[in-house]
């Protein structure tokens, strides 16, 4: 059953044109990653699925109807923390849970705090709570009604490793218990890690898109091989010689290859380019993004 | 939207408890006010014109509700934008008329609470407390009806930070209280003021009030009051929620 159905958005600042046709489609109960650099869109996508910017063109279905139809199953974590700074955490989110009708609005309070991990300061007023803990927060209000997609822009933005776990460990438990989970980011390890299926956003329409798998099988290569040199043009033209795509950048030549090469090529390499280092690693969706929105 | 309006007073009163230093202003305030102009009052040069039950009123609609009931969700509705809440609150089932409501709710029972400090501390200083007390309280709740819905849409026209709410309402606010009657009865103003004061609510609230706490009036003589307030007060409430509604379309980009 498809969640969440974009087709066709576009709309334009002025004379940029943000959005240029994106189109994608969510299915229900994964998590769908939205990537691309900072002003590729990705929130302008985002606020145009949860109805707050207005597209110029195309249609969204939530669960098969209108998003405003459809405002309950919604829950919206906006990049921007937005909390009640003077209530606790445990009266932000029952004030939210009441506003969608539930019942008993600090027992679903008490549940989304002990989901995101923030029982132990459940009574703590959110201004006094750290950065990662409000972010953790403002996640936990876009829970407060038990939507069953949940739309986060940019959820780990500005976190250290813990808190981010922390993010993750809340995306992850909310897709096992069958919720649909659309995020943007711009941390590509993050996408690979999480996601179900990723949507590359480039010039203001999806340029690649699939499960970080496919996406990472369909470069033709599965390593990549990164050579420190001073002439990194000739490595360049001697590494194109072998692999599949070439590119360099800070003094390194990345190479991508087929299966990783053998020590003795390695030396042979170490030898002709007089290269100080040479590393190899699996492919990841860093090449992926960097082959396509060059293109 | 009952439901939701509820919660919205709630919340707000939560934060206005949180708030002591907020909330101390605005008790402290009127009962500072009327101290001093019981004082002033009390002297003889005023004493045989001016009774002590004509201040009452025009302290507690002009000086504790205008900056409580005006001020307060002019300040709450911006500092909503400011912190991304508004946002938030926009994509929930109720929308913006539950927020209006909500507000509405809050500022009366803080309307009340300094209409009790106020007229207990006339009732220390000798004042009268007899008269009809439903229509007191009709007009203190379309007063603050007419503050809150005022505030709302000054809000929404004048600013989108906290700290420059505060101007506009200073410049047209104050000399507004002025004209009304609220330190100084319209009697002694030249009649041209006189005539622009009688055309604001203000005017109208503190003369409706004088008339059923202080000369223990019915409804007959402040009835035209009445209906300006409530006919202000629902024009007001109309514009404040086109305002609200301005606010989120301005939101949504």
């Amino acid at each position: 059953m498809i969640a969440l159905d974009v087709r066709h958005l576009k709309r334009a600042f002025g004379a940029k044109q943000v959005l240029n046709d994106v189109s994608f489609a969510v299915e229900s109960g994964t998590l769908y990653g939205l990537i691309g650099r900072n002003g590729a869109g990705k929130t302008t996508t985002i606020e145009s699925i949860v109805g707050l910017a207005r597209p110029d063109a195309g249609t969204i279905g939530i669960f098969g109807k209108a998003p405003r139809a459809n405002r309950r199953s919604i829950g919206h974590a906006p990049q921007e923390i937005a909390v009640y700074p003077d209530l606790t955490a445990r009266e932000n989110i029952a004030f939210f849970a009441d506003l969608y009708g539930n019942r008993d609005p600090r027992a679903r309070a008490d549940a989304v705090l002990a989901h995101i991990g923030l029982t132990p300061h459940a009574h703590v007023l959110a201004s006094v709570l750290s950065g990662g803990q409000r972010r953790l927060l403002n996640l936990g209000l876009a829970l407060a009604h038990q939507p069953p997609l949940l739309i986060l822009d940019e959820p780990t933005v500005g976190l250290d490793i813990e808190a981010r776990d922390d993010v993750w460990r809340v995306m992850r438990e909310a897709r096992a218990n069958g919720t649909t989970i659309l995020f943007t980011t711009h941390y590509l390890e993050e996408a690979d890690r999480l996601c179900d299926r990723v949507g590359i956003l480039a010039a203001g329409t999806i340029v690649a898109e699939g499960s970080p798998s496919e996406l990472k099988a369909a470069l033709g290569y599965d390593t990549v091989v990164s050579v420190r040199c001073d002439d990194t043009a000739a490595a360049q033209e001697l590494l194109a010689r072998y692999a599949q795509a070439t590119r360099s950048s800070d003094g390194l030549v990345h190479a991508g290859v087929r299966g990783a090469p053998a020590i003795d090529v390695i030396v042979e390499w170490l030898g002709n380019l007089r290269a100080t280092s040479v590393s190899t690693r699996s492919v990841s969706l860093e090449d992926v993004y960097l082959n396509v929105s060059s293109r | 939207m009952i439901r939701a309006s509820l919660a919205c007073t709630r919340r707000l009163l939560l934060q206005l408890v949180r708030n002591r230093r907020e909330l101390l202003f605005w008790f402290a305030f009127p009962a500072m006010m009327l101290v001093l102009f019981g004082s002033m009052y009390a002297a003889p040069a005023f004493a045989k014109n001016i009774p002590f039950d004509a201040i009452p009123p025009g302290i507690l609609v002009g000086a504790a509700l205008f900056f409580a009931c005006l001020g307060g969700p002019a300040t709450a509705v911006v500092a909503e934008r400011q912190n991304g809440t508004f946002r938030r609150l926009l994509l929930t089932p109720p929308g913006p008329i539950a927020v209006v409501f909500g507000t509405l709710g809050t500022y009366v029972i803080v309307g009340v609470i300094q209409a009790l400090i106020v007229y207990g501390l006339a009732l220390f200083f000798h004042g009268n407390m007899r008269f009809d007390y439903r229509l007191a309280v009709l007009v203190l709740v379309l007063s603050i009806a007419c503050y809150v819905a005022a505030g709302i849409a000054c809000a929404a026209a004048f600013s989108r930070r906290e700290g420059e709410i505060l101007a506009p309402i200073a410049a047209f606010g104050v000399p507004l209280l002025c004209l009304s009657g609220t330190f100084f009865p319209v009697s002694i103003m030249p009649p041209f003021m006189q005539r622009f004061a009688e055309a604001t609510p203000i005017y109208h609230m503190i003369r409706a009030m004088t008339e059923v706490t202080a000369h223990r009036a019915s409804f007959s003589p402040i009835a035209g009051d009445v209906l300006y307030l409530a006919l202000f007060a629902l024009g007001a409430t109309i514009l404040a929620a086109l305002s609200y509604r301005s606010i989120a379309a301005a939101e949504r980009v």
